[in-house]
Parts: C-alpha cells; structure tokens; sequence
C-alpha cells in the first residue's frame, strides 16, 4: 500500500488514526503510550503484510533477533570481548539479510562477469524497505554497542520503532537514538497533528501533482534513440528526470513526517532544497540528510573520519561513496553515481578549495546544479555506456543537432509545469505573502491545503484510469 | 514549532506569545478538523455508496470488493484486488477523471494514452511503428498467398490513419514518419499477376477537402472517407459505378469513438453515417456462420444504442460473413479485412453476386480452405496500416 492510494488515505489512514486517538479524553500517561504503540506497532505490521504477506516473517524475525542482540550487547557491558562478538553477529547478520536479498544478483553477475562465464541466477525479489529498517537496526545496535542509547528491554516500542509504518518503506532514516525518548512518551496535541497535516498533504502533492505528472518526459526520451537526440532534449530530460526525483523522494519523506508528526514522533528532515546548493558539500548536506547522517555517523566517523592522514581521509571518502550508491541500488551505475559524488567531493575540499570561493555564488549554484544533473544521468541509466551517450546528446559530442521538432513538442507541451516545479524546488513559494489579517490568513492556510488534498484525490484516482478498448476488435 | 522546519507555510507567529498561541491553535484545529472529516467522511461515503458493475465511460465491469481467502491474503492478491476495489468504486471517479484530463490539457499536454489531442478537436492516434522486418514478413505471406490464384483478380489496398491523413492538425512540433512512403515500401514489395495494389492515399487526402474523412473521436474512416476509397478501388476493377446511385444517411450524431474512450476527452461528438447504393436494403441474405445467425441488413440498429456505434456496420467483427446479394453479376468476392473494411462493404454489394468476408483476427481456419470453398472471381486485401504493421494473425491465416 503506498501513501499515495485511495485504500490507504481513506480506509488504513482513518482508522488508525481513530484508533489510535480512541481514549481522547484520557491523560497522556504511560499507560496510554502503551495503547497508542500497540495501536502503531499492530498497524504497521499489517502495512507491511499488505505488500509484503510473506517477508514480513523475515521482518519480524530481524526484530526479535536484534531485539536479543542489543540486550546482549549491554549485558557484556564489560566483556568486551564479548561485547564485541554479539556486535559483529548482530552486523553480520543485518549485512547478510541485506547482501543475500538486495545484492545476491548482482554479486553473482559480477562475478560471472570476472571470470567470463554466464551464471544462470534469478535473485528473489526485494523485500520492500529492507535497505531502510536494516540500516535502523543498525544504527540501534551500534549505539547500544558504543553505550550511547541504552538497550531496549521492551519489545514493544521496539518493534514500533522498526516497523513503524510512516517511514518503514522509503525512509526517512530515523535513527533510535533520536527517538529514544519519544518511543515512550511524545507529545500529541492539535498543534503536532495539523503540523502532521500540512506536511502530509505537502508530500502528497508534490508526489501525485508534481513527480507523477512531469514522470513521463525523460522515460519517453530514454525509450527513444538517445545517441540522436538534440540537445534541446537532452537537457530537458534531464531536467524533468532532476524535478521528478526530488519531488518524488522528498514528497514520499514529507509524507512521512507528516505521518510521524500525526502520531506524535519528530522525525528529523530529510529535504532542504537540494537544489540551492552553491556546491557538492552543500547538495549532500541537503539531500536525503538521514542517510547521510547514517553513513557519516556509522562508517565514515568510525572509519577516523578527516582525523587522518590526507591519504586515509581521501580513502575514507572514497569507500562511503561508494558504499552510498552501492545502497541506492544493486547495479554497477549506482557505485559509479557514489564515487562520482565521492571523487567531487574529494576535488571540492583538497583541490578546487580556493577557486570555489572566489568563484560568484550564482556561478557555483549553476555549476552545482549542472554537476547533480549529470549525477542524475549516472543515476538513472541502466548501463554506463547508455549514460555516457546521454551526457553526449546533452553536449553534442555526436553530433546532435540544437534543437529539433522533438524539442519543440515536448518543451512546449511541459514547459509550464516544469517551471512552475522549478521555482518550487528552488523556494519560491516558501515564504508565501500574508495579509494582516489573521481570520483571512487562517481560512487561506485551511482552503489552500484541502485543495491541495482534493486535487491529489482527483490526481491519484485518474491515475487508475483504464478504458477498455474494443480496439483491435 | 516544528512547522518552521521546513518551508515557512503556516502563518503562525515566529515569537508566539499567550494570545498568539491561542489565536493559531484555531488554525490547527481547523485543519485537523478538515482533514480528519475528509477521510473519515470520505471513506464513510465510499463504503456505504453503491457500487458499479460497469463504467459506461471506461468500457469495463469494474472490480468489485474482492472475496478473502486465506490463498489470496497469502499471495498478495487480495490486498492488490482491495486496491482497485477502492479506486474503481470511489465516488465521482468519472467526474475526477474528466476533470483531470481537462487540468492536463490547461496545463499544455497535447496527449494522453498515446493519442494526440489535435486541433478542430481530433484526436489522433500515435501510428503503428513500420519495421522494413515486418513489411517484409506481412508481404511475403500475402505473395505466396496470392500466387497460388493466378487467374483471380486481385487487389491489395492499405489505408493510411488520421495520423498522415491530418498531420496538419498534430500538435506543432510532432513529426511523423510518412505512412505515404511506408505504404509505397509495402505495396512494391508485391507481385503477381491479375493484381493490383491501391496506395489510397490520394483518394482520401482529396475527400478531405469535402469532408471528414476520418472520425474525430475514433480511430477509424468515416463513411465518406471509405466512400472515396471505394471509389477508387471501383475504378481500378473497372465497376461501373456511375450506374448506382449512393445515399449517404445520418443514424448516429452522438458517437464518441475509442479515442475520446483512451483519452477521456469527451468534448466532441461525430455523427456516423451510413452508404446505401439505391434499392439495396433488403436484398440480400448475410450469414454470420459461427454466429449461427441470418439478417438480411448490413447494419445492426441496435449497436447504436450502445458505446461503440461503430459496430452498427456488420455488427461489429466476426471470422466469417457471407453476404448473398440480388445483383445481376456473377462475381464473387472475397475481402481479406480490418474493421476499416466493415463500413465500405455495403458500397460494393450492387457488383457482387455474393461476398465472402474474412477477418483473420478472428479466424482459426485457414484461408485457403475459404478459396476451395468458393469460387472466386475477385479477392480484396483491405486494411489499415495501424492494424496491418500490429498484425499477428495474418501470416498464419495465409498459409
């Protein structure tokens, strides 16, 4: 069930909500936060089930294992030997579930590769938000390990916190040392919830009214001749394909927070306008900011961090790069698209340092934002070579043409939406005008939002569209 | 407060004092409150609305709510059953659609499902990609076909589609491939002798000045465009059709075809008529064989009442339909055909003593076995270049 569905907003979502709310009128007690975990804990698990019927075994065996594993790690508390070896069988065991259903294929045909032979490997299919509550999980047993966060004793909030559905299948990231205390008691009022709110229906909109709309250029192009394609198009592909996959991603987080907040959890942000950057360093520090923050928390820090020789630091960059596209997907495109962004990086701090900041912000943001695209290229091509011929026709280097009829239709046919979202990406409607008055400010916020609502509800179910044809008949 | 998050959207005071405070709490109230009323109401209305069987605009029986077992929880199919369930029997979901559809085109979406919205409000079908690999396999069939009749006269005839008929009115920038040279590259790849092959290009794109020659809302020919069609395939036979008369009536002005269907644009309406050469009606017997069933019209009135009018031309398609008629001729003709070919039949009754009509779409005989039956004095190929380049049929039919 995603969020963006008529099944999820208008049966799951009320009544999970009213279930969840059902003791209104009584103290928000510790009693009360057992009730409403229970409710979140029970929900989530049939979120899962709903797509997943048969991995969700595999969920919940990962729980109750790690659930051990922490208490485990704390009881050694000062063997550390002992210590030591719960932790590594806890990240052994996470790493395994994750390499055996994500990577498996894709080890297995690199290594064909390697030794040229052809392995006949069909990989089973990927359990949905493996790569995220694996990298919770992890983040828990870490902490517990470092003696940061103390070990769970509860299995409840504890498998509330892995499964919860608001971020169970795409994220955000949310680390348990974070949301500790909240697992026991949070805040609930109005206020979180109409925040809740406004988050949710932002985060649908910009899914179902932005992303979905504009998702059809860059797949059409791509489906076509690439190599001879203009330039015109190139770059206006890629242009949608950079506005699709923000609005998509950060939508999907907004819904979640948005979610989170409805129940009473802070999550942190994971989107903070990508897309103003003025350089790489900056881009990262606002795109997908909790997976960030996961691997710098757990690889890159333990790793030594920048305390090492420049050598060593370049090397530490390197692997968590890599490691992050590798996480992005298990194909030869996403490590390519991690050290890209690694080797940048590396430029960025060691090499281009002083040009950077003589260079015009305006200038640095262009740039940026040129380089993400490109990212984005790597990113979405199912081969190296097929992104290669694209950043070609991007650059003419084939000898493409500027601009052509192909060019001509699809820019005009998209090019109100696709400003209108880029002007959005970059903040413009932020900080929206408000007048004085404060009835006409509240009725505005209220009116504008539901109509944000409907207008997603009226999206999504045309989505479903599906006429028969007697066509070929 | 968490709203500042993100994008300063809410109006809330950035140094809330007491009164402040209590002055947004009304706008949190008043959003939650909405919010949780649309889809708690929502879902209410949804769950006590009667369900639909069928969509009149989409043509389908919709879902409806799917049976719980323990298999169809266990596979999965249950919950994706569950989901249409939901956005099939949801609450104005025709009025949503249209409205959807009318956001798509003010925001400056020229095609939807793959048809283009062009202008005079035609829609326009994407045209059937041409591979020289598949013109080659259709022609070679149809050749070694062909070439076990030599002393049959026989025609192949190939319609162009909207798409090259009215190019003009495609969305600027929208460059198609000629089907003009696609149909030149397919019909001489064919030989034989006591043969001809018809490119009616020509013929349609002169109609066009008169009349629509294909429908606005469907991706077929209209009767005028198939009339002009007629004409020319009458004079390449040498038919005498000067002799007849053509009466042209309108029993439709409502029909909105597959294309308004496909892209839920139901802006426009065509009118279909029909062609009678004089005096014909009721002079002939067509036997609808596997249907088990005998008419003596080449329209079936009662397909107007339903979606696809179309069909009002023999019914829609069969496999087999044997038409005898009261001409004084002693010619007998086979037609190879698409549903292009249903509405041009009619015109060729008055030259015929009898009519076999064959769409191997529908057919698990050979043709062949067709040819034994019958002795033929002519056979007609006609289609239209969407169907004859997505063709699967044929080849086997032909062997």
């Amino acid at each position: 069930m995603v969020f963006s569905s008529a099944a999820f907003l208008f049966v799951f979502l009320p009544i999970v909500i009213g279930l969840y709310y059902l003791p209104i009128f009584r103290k928000n007690d510790r009693k009360n936060f057992r009730y409403k975990n229970l409710i979140l804990c029970l929900s989530s698990l049939l979120f899962y089930a709903w797509g997943e019927p048969v991995y969700i075994l595999l969920m919940l065996l990962s729980i109750v294992f790690n659930y051990f594993v922490g208490i485990d790690i704390e009881e050694n508390v000062l063997d550390e030997k002992k210590k030591k070896t719960a932790l590594l069988l806890g990240v052994g065991f996470n790493i395994f579930a994750l390499g055996f259903f994500k990577y498996s294929g894709f080890i297995v045909s690199s290594f064909g590769g390697l030794f040229g032979a052809e392995l006949e490997y069909s990989p089973l299919p990927l359990p949905i938000g493996i790569s995220f509550y694996t990298f919770q999980i992890m983040s828990y047993i870490i902490d517990v390990y470092y003696g940061t966060v103390k070990a769970q004793r509860k299995l409840l909030p504890f498998m509330t916190y892995i499964s919860m559905f608001p971020q169970l299948i795409a994220g955000p990231i949310v680390q348990y040392s974070d949301i500790e205390e909240q697992l026991q008691e949070r805040k609930v009022n109005v206020e979180k919830f109409a925040a809740g709110v406004i988050f949710f229906i932002r985060g649908l909109g910009k899914k179902v009214l932005f992303a979905n709309t504009i998702g059809s250029v860059y797949t059409e192009i791509t489906s076509g001749d690439i190599g001879k394609a203009s330039v015109v198009t190139a770059w206006f592909g890629i242009i949608c394909y950079t506005l699709q996959i923000y609005f998509d991603f950060s939508g999907y987080s907004d819904m979640a927070v948005g979610l989170g907040k409805m129940f009473g959890f802070n999550f942190c942000k994971n989107f903070d306008l990508p897309y103003i950057a003025t350089s790489i360093t900056d881009f990262w520090r606002r795109w997908h900011i909790s997976l960030s923050s996961w691997f710098r928390d757990y690889v890159y820090i333990p790793l030594g961090g920048n305390r090492v020789s420049r050598g060593r630091h370049i090397l530490n960059i390197l692997i968590v790069w890599s490691l992050t596209g590798l996480w992005h997907g298990a194909a030869w495109n996403f490590v390519a698209w991690g050290a890209f962004y690694g080797i940048l990086l590396i430029l960025e701090k060691y090499f281009f340092k002083n040009i950077i900041e003589k260079t015009p912000m305006f200038l640095r943001h262009v740039i940026t934002l040129v380089v993400v695209m490109l990212g984005w290229v790597l990113f979405s091509s199912n081969t190296l070579t097929d992104a290669l011929t694209y950043m070609g026709s991007m650059f003419g280097t084939a000898g493409n043409v500027f601009f052509d009829s192909t060019a001509k239709y699809l820019v005009s046919t998209h090019i109100f939406p696709v400003v209108f979202m880029s002007l959005s990406a970059f903040g413009a409607f932020s900080n929206l005008p408000r007048t004085k008055n404060f009835k006409v400010n509240v009725i505005v916020l209220c009116a504008g939002y539901i109509i944000i609502f409907c207008l997603c509800v009226i999206y999504l179910i045309s989505e479903t569209y599906n006429p028969f044809l007697y066509f070929r008949f | 407060m968490d709203i500042h998050d993100n994008e300063n959207l809410i109006y809330v005071n950035e140094d809330p004092g007491e009164k402040r405070i209590h002055k947004g709490n009304v706008v949190f109230l008043c959003l939650t409150v909405c919010f949780c009323f649309i889809i708690g109401v929502g879902g209410f209305v949804n769950f006590i609305a009667k369900d639909r069987d069928f969509s009149e605009s989409e043509n389908r029986v919709l879902a409806s709510f799917p049976k719980l077992t323990l298999s169809s929880i266990a596979d999965g199919t249950f919950m994706k059953n569950f989901e249409t369930y939901m956005s099939d029997q949801f609450v104005l979901r025709d009025r949503m659609i249209s409205l959807k559809s009318y956001f798509d085109r003010l925001s400056g979406l020229r095609e939807s499902n793959g048809v283009y919205i062009a202008d005079d409000g035609f829609l326009i079908e994407k045209p059937s990609k041409y591979t020289a690999k598949k013109a080659k396999a259709m022609t070679k069939s149809i050749n070694s076909f062909m070439e076990k009749y030599p002393e049959i006269t026989k025609m192949v005839a190939i319609s162009p589609n909207a798409s090259y008929i009215y190019s003009e009115k495609l969305p600027s920038g929208i460059e198609l491939h000629s089907q003009y040279s696609e149909l030149k590259g397919i019909l001489n790849r064919l030989e034989g002798e006591n043969y001809s092959f018809l490119n009616v290009t020509k013929a349609l794109k002169n109609a066009k000045e008169k009349s629509d020659v294909f429908y606005r809302t469907d991706h077929h020919w209209t009767t005028r465009g198939a009339y002009a069609v007629f004409k020319a395939i009458a004079d390449k036979w040498n038919l005498d059709r000067k002799s007849v008369e053509y009466e042209f009536l309108t029993v439709s002005s409502d029909f909105e075809g597959t294309l308004a269907s496909k892209t839920g644009i139901h802006d426009n309406k065509d009118k279909i008529e029909i062609c009678l050469p004089e005096n014909s009606e009721g002079s002939y017997i067509v036997s609808y064989e596997s249907q088990d069933k005998r008419t003596t019209s080449l329209f079936e009135p009662s397909k107007l009442q339903q979606k696809n009018k179309y069909e009002v031309f023999l019914g829609g398609n069969y496999d087999k339909v044997v038409i005898d008629t009261v001409s004084k001729s002693r010619a007998t003709l086979l037609i190879i055909k698409d549903s292009y070919a249903n509405c041009l039949i009619p015109m060729l009754t008055p030259y015929f003593a009898k009519i076999i009509v064959v769409d191997p779409r529908y057919m698990t005989e050979s043709v062949h076995n067709v040819m034994d039956e019958y002795n033929f004095s002519h056979v007609l190929f006609l289609y239209n270049l969407n169907t004859f380049l997505q063709d699967t049929s044929l080849e086997d039919a032909l062997k």
